[in-house]
């Protein structure tokens, strides 16, 4: 029981670990992502374009690839952005209690009735769209429901004995929020965060495809499938190949965040 | 056990399903035609009110003026039998047709005709259509079949004007014009079901020649990405304006796909405020740079007519082939332009496109990549149709944009009028004191060879300036089921469909 092999984590893992191996391998491919070949217009998988080309004779191995990274990276930003603010905010609120938590509850109510692609479409509809912009929009749409997580979590710890031994002991309040109670709930903050991570590059996905995002020629994998619906017919290739890298890699992050994979993983410290 | 029951239950229902799809498509009435639209006509049904252009494409065979425009672009009478000029060309006598009557019926009288003029002009007290019929100072009847326009001035489009869906000529007696349509075109109008199908039903008293298929229905499509397949899938017969993704998807062996022009043109538009634009040599080493015919390649496999200033091909008279070739794409020439002018080391550009518009964005990554050869660094930005709209054109504030501009009638106006620098759509800022010159003359000269002779100077002006990085006219897709045949293209916004024939 105690030597059991975590199967998901280690195939979610090994998943993730070739994603990123598929990006990074990007860097070695020499053709450039927006370089035009009218003689390459809509060809299938070849040796030398593995993927097949686009409507322009765009390399789609290195498109994808490029695309992928870009997904990634805003998710990764705006996973950051979310959880600090939202961690902060949820800290506060179950920590304190009180007026602090009436107020900023209040306002996280409001945010978490909104729909999070409403309120990123919103953000992207106010501030323009590009790639920084997006990020933004991301990272606030996933605050609230950080907030909310985290509050819970920490209106729970502040209960129990240590924190108070810790408040009779004089410690600071920021080294009590986030060195004692933070290391205590990383479970679901850990859970927390892939899953918003998944969440992310699925919005992005979303926003791209309804034309709000990267502007072209840079692609992410929502501009790539949106661009490619129309030649699900005689290109099916164009959809296949970034559709399939999308789902797989959503597929990893799944398995990683497994809720079971990390209660496993956390319980043992309790057992030994 | 269970599980088996729902997978063949599950069976079943696709099948039903997919049977149910068969029955359309097939033995269908040579009499009838469904024709796919992209949007809903929810326009007035009065015409000398109709403000989309989709909906005036399709009423085009509603509706007649005294005069109506051809496929080639001539204009020839229609609900007049005849018309006359007089010498100073103030006083046009118009010759009512005989025995042409209404859909509903009833004849054409003089008093149809002057109440329908009186009704455009905006002189009932109402707005007038054009501000050009301001220009008319009187309407006489002057006998049963006979009536004269009198102009103040004289103005060689003026028949343009005439031959068009806002100038038709209706009956006095329809009192709900909104909701009821009565022209005297090939087809009458019959019903419309709200965001379903606009139905209309051939006119058998039609004065010229009769329509070939009885009943047309229009069914509204509103969604692009379905379109192909409701041709494939036999509900919709017909659709016009295809993009060059639908056309290929569809079968070779089951459609006709008829290829002609938009008619527009479609450029790299400058906003002449932006600094590096005001540099005429920035502006030719663009020019040579572009190359219209690799456009074509990427964007639509080659179709297009390439242009070379503010007027397309179907012009006729006003389009001046010898200017498609000035800038052949050269990219020595190009840099040597550019080493001549202030930026010899480039700039940053910004081309601001409507995203709505597949092949201005597609046109835009394809111009990217060749204006980066000389240096010029560019950004593209997607906007919103609303945007583009306030920002762009209303706004003016952009750097640059691609996007089509279209005629509202044949007349040389409707393309150059903009470039006027005091023009209140000259969106590109355009300023010269010689264009307005010529322009100025065209407009009051008093023949119409002359007047010819100066639009075509102002189109040659906006070519040796290089106003704009002219592309070209975009091709348009018609796909035909080929149970029919004989779909023309118009040099306007128009859908002639009294010329589609049924063969099987």
């Amino acid at each position: 029981m105690k030597n059991k092999i975590n199967f998901q984590k280690i195939a979610g893992a090994s998943i993730v670990g070739l994603m990123i191996l598929f990006i990074l391998l990007g860097f070695l491919n020499r053709n450039a992502f927006d370089a035009m070949d009218k003689t390459r217009i809509l060809s299938g998988p070849s040796i030398s374009h593995p993927f097949g080309c686009d409507e322009f004779g765009r390399d789609l191995l290195k498109r994808t690839q490029t695309g992928m990274g870009i997904s990634v990276v805003i998710s990764f930003f705006a996973v950051i952005i979310g959880t600090v603010t939202g961690t902060i905010i949820g800290a506060l609120c179950g920590y304190f209690g009180g007026v602090v938590d009436d107020i900023l509850t209040a306002i996280t109510d409001v945010l978490f009735a909104i729909p999070s692609l409403l309120l990123a479409l919103v953000f992207v509809s106010l501030f323009g769209s590009g790639m920084v912009q997006v990020t933004l929009a991301l990272g606030v749409a996933i605050i609230p429901s950080f907030a909310k997580m985290m509050r819970s979590e920490f209106k729970k710890q502040k209960e129990l004995e240590y924190v108070k031994m810790a408040k009779l002991m004089k410690v600071p309040t920021y080294r009590i929020l986030f060195v004692h109670i933070l290391p205590n709930v990383m479970e679901t903050f850990v859970n927390c965060i892939f899953i918003a991570f998944n969440n992310c590059i699925l919005a992005e996905a979303g926003l791209s495809f309804i034309g709000i995002g990267v502007q072209p020629p840079v692609a992410s994998l929502g501009t790539l499938l949106s661009d490619a619906g129309g030649y699900l017919r005689s290109a099916p290739f164009l959809v296949l190949f970034p559709a399939f890298m999308l789902v797989l890699l959503l597929f990893g992050i799944g398995l990683l965040s497994s809720g079971e994979s990390f209660h496993n993983a956390y319980s043992k410290r309790f057992k030994n | 056990m269970k599980r088996i029951k729902s997978i063949v239950l599950f069976c079943l229902l696709t099948l039903t399903t997919v049977l149910c799809a068969c029955t359309d498509g097939k033995n269908k009435a040579s009499d009838s035609i469904t024709i796919g639209i992209a949007q809903d006509i929810d326009d007035s049904l009065d015409p000398h009110k109709m403000v989309a252009a989709g909906t005036k494409e399709i009423f085009f065979n509603v509706f007649e003026g005294l005069v109506k425009p051809d496929s080639d672009g001539n204009i020839v009478p229609a609900v007049a039998e005849s018309v006359e000029v007089s010498e100073d060309k103030l006083t046009y006598t118009f010759k009512l047709r005989k025995g042409i009557k209404f859909h509903d019926g009833s004849a054409v009288t003089i008093e149809d005709v002057k109440y329908s003029v009186d009704k455009f002009a905006g002189r009932n007290g109402e707005e007038p259509r054009t501000s050009a019929f301001l220009n008319i100072s009187e309407v006489n009847v002057l006998t049963d079949d006979t009536i004269e326009i009198k102009l103040n001035n004289p103005d060689s489009d003026f028949l343009s004007y005439l031959a068009s869906v806002e100038a038709a000529i209706i009956p006095k007696s329809n009192a709900n014009l909104d909701t009821v349509a009565i022209g005297t075109g090939p087809y009458k109008y019959v019903s419309r079901i709200p965001l379903q199908n606009v139905v209309f039903e051939k006119f058998d008293d039609y004065w010229g020649e009769k329509a070939d298929i009885k009943n047309v229905t229009f069914k509204i499509c509103t969604n692009a990405d379905t379109i192909a397949m409701e041709l494939e899938g036999g509900t919709i017969d017909m659709c016009v304006h295809l993009t060059n993704g639908q056309r290929l998807q569809l079968d070779k062996e089951r459609f006709d796909v008829y290829e002609g022009t938009m008619n527009l043109v479609q450029a790299l538009y400058l906003n002449h405020e932006y600094e590096p634009f005001q540099d005429e040599n920035v502006r030719k080493a663009m020019n040579y740079v572009t190359d219209s015919k690799e456009v074509m390649d990427y964007v639509s496999n080659g179709a297009g007519e390439a242009i070379g200033t503010s007027v397309y091909p179907n012009f006729g008279k006003y389009f001046d082939e010898t200017l498609v070739d000035t800038y052949a794409t050269d990219v020595e020439k190009a840099k040597e332009c550019m080493a001549k002018s202030a930026y010899p080391d480039g700039f940053d550009m910004t081309i601001t496109v409507p995203k709505n518009y597949d092949q201005h964005v597609d046109t835009a990554l394809v111009l990217k990549n060749e204006l980066e050869l000389i240096g010029i660094n560019v950004t593209i930005e997607t906007v919103d149709w609303d945007t583009w709209l306030s920002d762009v054109y209303m706004g003016r504030k952009y750097q640059s944009t691609v996007i089509g501009v279209d005629a509202a009638n044949l007349s040389a106006n409707a393309l150059l009028a903009r470039f006027r620098s005091d023009a209140d759509n000259n969106f590109t800022n355009y300023n010269n004191s010689k264009y307005d010159e010529v322009f100025d003359k065209a407009n009051a000269a008093s023949t119409d060879e002359e007047a010819t002779k100066y639009f075509k100077e102002c189109a040659k002006i906006l070519n040796e300036d290089a106003a704009n990085v002219y592309i070209q006219d975009l091709p348009d897709f018609v796909a035909l089921n080929k149970n029919y045949e004989g779909y023309v293209f118009y040099p306007l916004y128009v859908m002639d469909i009294a010329k589609i024939k049924a063969v099987k």
